[in-house]
């Protein structure tokens, strides 16, 4: 039997130094079985997101790093290291590039063709760029999005409030507990009662009912105490939508993260098991898709019910709205995307998805940076809530990691302070920083990050390119460019980045540079398209 | 611990000032020793090979910031001036150290038991999913002193411990139960081993297995489980059986894994003492008929009623049987045989048993029932109990199972012609065929085949010698089926045929 890959931990090197060692223990996490989706087949999460393109390309990266000198340039193609060479020690250790096509032919089916021939692999976002951190990085994505609705509509604080919502999957099992976290009470409907359960042990739900009329009386009592409660109903969603309708109960908030998407694997139509939909999509596939077809038009079609009534209603990225306008729900797109409704005000001040992992592989290191962070940053009440909610929710699987969103005042000071602590042994070992491909200059995508720009700018790719050569010019330790992610081949072009911080000067100037360059690009990006708030606060800098 | 100046080589010496050595034991030391109170030495890189640093004082006769970072990266304690504060410092220290000595004993106590009670209430939180916060979770660990969380649960029992400690004291069992747990102690390591009891005879043992593939998690803790049962059997005159469950990452879940160590130890009640039994080696989701599992005890009830030992004996091996081969649930295996054992009681009640006996004898098998390990034991209790149920019935019901035999008896005299079996006659008296054929030979001497054909020849030898009847009538009459069938009776009881009888007999006369 093959042996799982780990990272190593502790303090000894097996490269030559922090910063290579850094990035060779972030891959080897990325590709632990307790962080990646299918670690066996290299698959970190999100389908086919790999980390490396074959378990030869995984040998040779782990002995190109261990062979890589301090001034030497590792060239990562769609995870396969194809080269190295003399560069700068202040150069990036590692450029790599994954799943892009020439811009005519960037589709799945030419994309497929160059997976079977073992030319390429789907790199997702984080999978590629190694700075998948499991479901805490998913989970804070969510917590900003509920934190925002708050912020915007409810006074900042969602208690009292009933959010209707359904899928528990690895990204969308996230909501529940993003909504109990902001004190409110979430119903979300699952067809697999076998995910439920799965999402009780792991306290992401509070309780699992097996019809919509218990789930509201039951949310309806929560909600008038005021007590925060995560309702799991096993259920259809368009079903289930239809039902709340039928018995006049309207949400506050509607939105739903079934895996919509994937038409041909993933959502489940009305009416059937998912036993008996993989049946039926293995028999009679033309039978499943129509049905499909008909429980996303009646999907939407409810989402678009509850908008009508009042309700707060928002797509959360799975692309169901554009589903059923093809299918011919005429106002389909009069429902919001959650990006460009919630997150883009929090690009505009250069908040984003920052995260730090502790590469000596010891959860003292990342609650002694939380610490610091509640203490410097004390007057950020969303870090602050955050903080002290996943520090009590989340486990650490693989290397401990931290995500936070920062402000760009945060994300340029935080770096440089966790430096020092490594400098002064107040942490046992170097902290690597990377973040997510999700705000409009690192994220390109139409669907979802991009979406409904105010200067009509959403299919415009230039701006990850350059927010990677920016990087690389800063003196990130690896930086990469990606096409796909999330939404697929040809929908997005997006970039990541990551430095180490271990302790020494160098990495001061590094982590100075970068984590300053990065978050303002996403500033610019958004003063570019001409968001008030971006450029108030650009012309502030530059005043100051 | 003492507090001590220990002098380092006389290179150092001038780096001391006088005063200390005044007030302090001063030792002239080659080698720095490694287990001192507090050691204070000078700023030197160089002595940390021959130092234990964790309880030293650095005493700099310069102030570098960066000998401070540096020293503190070592793990010093301390890093003193040389010129000023340092002896007021020194002061504060003996004191302190004076307090500690007379304290000494409540520290030692407090140093052991603080340690203790902070792994044992973690493992209770844990084990009980009480532990939610996971920051918290991490500290806890901390201040056990654990150097990784835990993932897997293993529960050892020790084997027959009701009958080890049966008329026992309560030291007696603590001394059983240490006897293992120094052996278990000196399995694990203390920095990554919870050890907790969770029962008189059980210790759940929370434990950090190694992570390489998913699929072998089963076999470390199998592994793991070998060796600490080995090492028990080796220095213990003990023997244990373990129960493991599933390995769990998030230590919020090894209440999940507890609550699968203790269904596989269930198990046990199937096996012998001294196994390991993991939960994916039980059929967890296994479906099983328990309405065969109930008719077999119906099956036991319906004979015992009718007071047939013999019967009753038969049928609890049949369902003794059956649930071996089956995949029968240990607990609930365990509820229908005390549910059974109240049936069996009422039963015996209403046939005639005295309840004074009874119910005393239900309460002392109930108990047992709880404490009962292996099937085996299940099945010998189960089969002596009934056998003093049927004492107790057959000893209050003796002069009733008399009157019984008595109307058999008369029946058949009046009746032997005709066709009489053992089943009309016990449905007549309201007996089990088995038990009237029991009490029939207890009774009378001889079974009641045997009494039956010595009544019918009896009368068949008066009809021989009166001469009235032929042979052929004579077999009818006595109710024999046939005049061969009677023939063949006759002369295996006689040793002659009716024929040679008849004429001796006119010969005679």
């Amino acid at each position: 039997m093959q042996r799982a890959y780990t990272s190593p931990i502790g303090n000894e090197l097996t490269c030559k130094n922090w910063e290579i060692e850094g990035l060779l223990r972030l891959f080897l996490n990325s590709l632990d079985p307790r962080v990646a989706e299918n670690s066996k087949d290299l698959v970190v999460y999100g389908g086919e997101g790999k980390a490396a393109r074959n378990e030869e390309a995984v040998h040779a990266i782990i002995q190109s790093l261990q062979t890589l000198e301090e001034d030497e340039t590792l060239l990562i193609q769609s995870g396969k290291p194809v080269g190295k060479f003399r560069t700068f020690k202040e150069a990036p250790r590692i450029v790599n590039a994954s799943s892009i096509l020439v811009p005519a032919y960037s589709d799945d089916e030419h994309f497929q063709a160059l997976v079977q021939k073992n030319l390429m692999m789907y790199g997702q976002s984080t999978a590629a760029s190694w700075a998948y951190i499991g479901v805490q990085g998913i989970l804070q994505g969510t917590f900003e999005t509920m934190g925002e609705i708050a912020d915007q509509h409810f006074h900042g604080t969602l208690a009292g409030k009933i959010v209707l919502t359904s899928g528990l999957g690895g990204m969308s099992a996230a909501q529940p507990l993003s909504v109990t976290m902001h004190g409110g009470v979430c119903i979300v409907v699952e067809v697999s009662e076998e995910k439920i359960d799965k999402r009780l042990l792991s306290n992401y739900c509070d309780l699992k009912v097996q019809t919509m009329e218990e789930a509201i009386v039951l949310a309806k009592e929560a909600a008038e105490a005021r007590k925060p409660l995560a309702i799991a109903v096993v259920g259809n969603a368009a079903t289930c939508y239809r039902y709340a309708l039928d018995a006049h109960f309207i949400p506050d908030i509607v939105t739903d993260q079934t895996s919509a998407h994937d038409v041909t694997y993933g959502y489940v139509p009305s009416g059937l098991t998912v036993e008996q939909t993989k049946i039926l999509r293995s028999k009679h596939k033309k039978h499943y898709e129509a049905l499909v077809k008909e429980t996303i038009m009646e999907h939407v079609e409810a989402m678009l019910q509850f908008q009508k009534h009042g309700a707060i209603v928002f797509e959360y990225g799975n692309n169901i709205r554009q589903q059923a306008y093809q299918l011919g729900v005429q106002h389909a797109l009069q429902i919001r995307g959650f990006t460009e409704a919630y997150l883009r005000p929090l690009y505009c001040e250069g908040r984003g998805p920052c995260r730090w992992i502790a590469l000596s592989g010891n959860p003292d290191d990342i609650y002694t940076i939380d610490d610091m962070i509640l203490q410097k940053f004390a007057h950020d009440e969303r870090v602050k809530r955050w903080i002290e909610f996943v520090q009590e929710k989340i486990y650490f699987y693989g290397l401990p990691a931290r995500t936070c969103w920062l402000n760009y005042e945060e994300r340029k000071e935080i770096g440089v302070l966790v430096n020092e602590m490594v400098q002064t042994g107040e942490l046992s070992g170097p902290i690597a920083f990377t973040r997510d491909h999700s705000e409009g200059s690192t994220m390109a995508a139409p669907f979802r990050e991009t979406e409904k720009m105010l200067d009509g700018s959403d299919i415009v790719a230039d701006w990850p390119i350059l927010n990677a050569m920016l990087n690389t010019s800063a003196g990130a330790s690896m930086v990469s460019i990606q096409n796909g992610g999330g939404m697929g081949i040809g929908n997005s072009v997006h970039s990541g980045m990551t430095v180490i911080a271990d302790g020494t000067i160098e990495a001061t100037d590094r982590l100075r540079h970068v984590l300053a360059v990065d978050p303002k690009m996403n500033m610019i990006r958004h003063a570019d398209a001409g968001y008030k708030k971006a450029i108030d606060l650009l012309e502030k800098m530059e005043g100051e | 611990m003492e507090l001590n100046l220990y002098h380092v080589p006389s290179l150092y010496k001038k780096l001391l000032p006088i005063s200390i050595e005044k007030n302090m034991i001063l030792r002239e030391v080659d080698v720095l020793p490694q287990k001192v109170g507090i050691l204070f030495i000078p700023n030197d890189k160089q002595l940390l090979s021959s130092i234990s640093v964790a309880k030293t004082i650095v005493v700099m006769d310069e102030y570098w910031e960066q000998d401070v970072i540096w020293w503190f990266h070592q793990g010093v304690e301390r890093c003193y001036m040389m010129d000023h504060c340092w002896e007021l410092a020194l002061t504060q220290l003996q004191y302190e150290e004076e307090k500690r000595k007379k304290n000494a004993y409540r520290i030692a106590l407090q140093e052991k038991f603080s340690v203790r009670a902070m792994k044992e209430s973690l493992a209770y939180d844990l084990i009980h999913g009480r532990a939610k916060n996971i920051r918290e979770i991490w500290e806890r660990s901390k201040l056990a002193q654990l150097t990784a969380l835990p993932n897997t649960v293993l529960l050892v029992s020790i084997d027959h411990f009701n009958r080890l400690a049966k008329n026992k004291g309560i030291y007696w069992k603590n001394n059983l139960r240490k006897e293992v747990l120094y052996v278990i102690r000196a399995q694990l390591p203390f920095h990554a081993s919870l050890i907790v009891l969770t029962h008189e005879h059980q210790f759940a043992i929370l434990l950090p297995l190694p992570m390489e593939e998913e699929e072998n998690s089963r076999e470390y803790a199998m592994k793991q489980a070998v060796t600490l049962q080995k090492a028990i059997a080796k220095e213990t005159p003990y023997t244990v059986t373990i129960g493991i469950g599933n390995r769990y990452d998030d230590p919020r879940n090894i209440h999940e894994s507890f609550k699968e160590s203790e269904y596989a130890y269930s198990y046990s009640l199937f096996t012998e003492e001294n196994m390991i039994i993991h939960i994916q080696d039980v059929d967890y989701y296994e479906t099983v008929s328990y309405e065969e599992l109930n008719r077999k005890v119906q099956d036991i009830i319906s004979v015992f009623v009718h007071g047939d030992m013999d019967g009753a004996r038969q049928a609890c091996t049949a369902l003794f049987l059956y649930v071996k081969e089956s995949k029968v649930e240990p607990l609930i295996f365990r509820l229908q045989m005390i549910e059974m054992l109240s049936t069996i009681s009422e039963a015996a009640i209403q046939h005639g048993a005295n309840p004074k006996q009874i119910m005393p004898l239900q309460i002392k098998y109930a108990k047992k029932m709880y404490e009962i390990e292996t099937l085996r034991e299940l099945e010998e209790m189960m089969m002596n109990m009934m056998t003093q149920y049927i004492a107790s019935i057959r000893e209050t019901n003796n002069e009733t199972t008399l009157r019984s035999v008595q109307v058999v008896l008369q029946y058949i005299e009046k009746h032997y012609a005709s066709d009489v079996s053992l089943d009309l006659l016990a449905d007549m008296v309201e007996l089990s065929p088995n038990y009237l054929s029991h009490l029939f030979k207890q009774t009378t001497g001889s079974s009641f085949v045997d009494y039956l054909t010595e009544i019918r020849l009896k009368k068949a030898k008066e009809m021989l010698r009166e001469l009235h009847f032929t042979i052929y009538e004579i077999a009818e009459k006595v109710g024999f089926s046939s005049s061969q069938y009677f023939s063949r009776v006759f002369k295996q009881a006689e040793g002659m045929t009716p024929t040679t009888y008849r004429n001796n007999v006119l010969r005679g006369r």
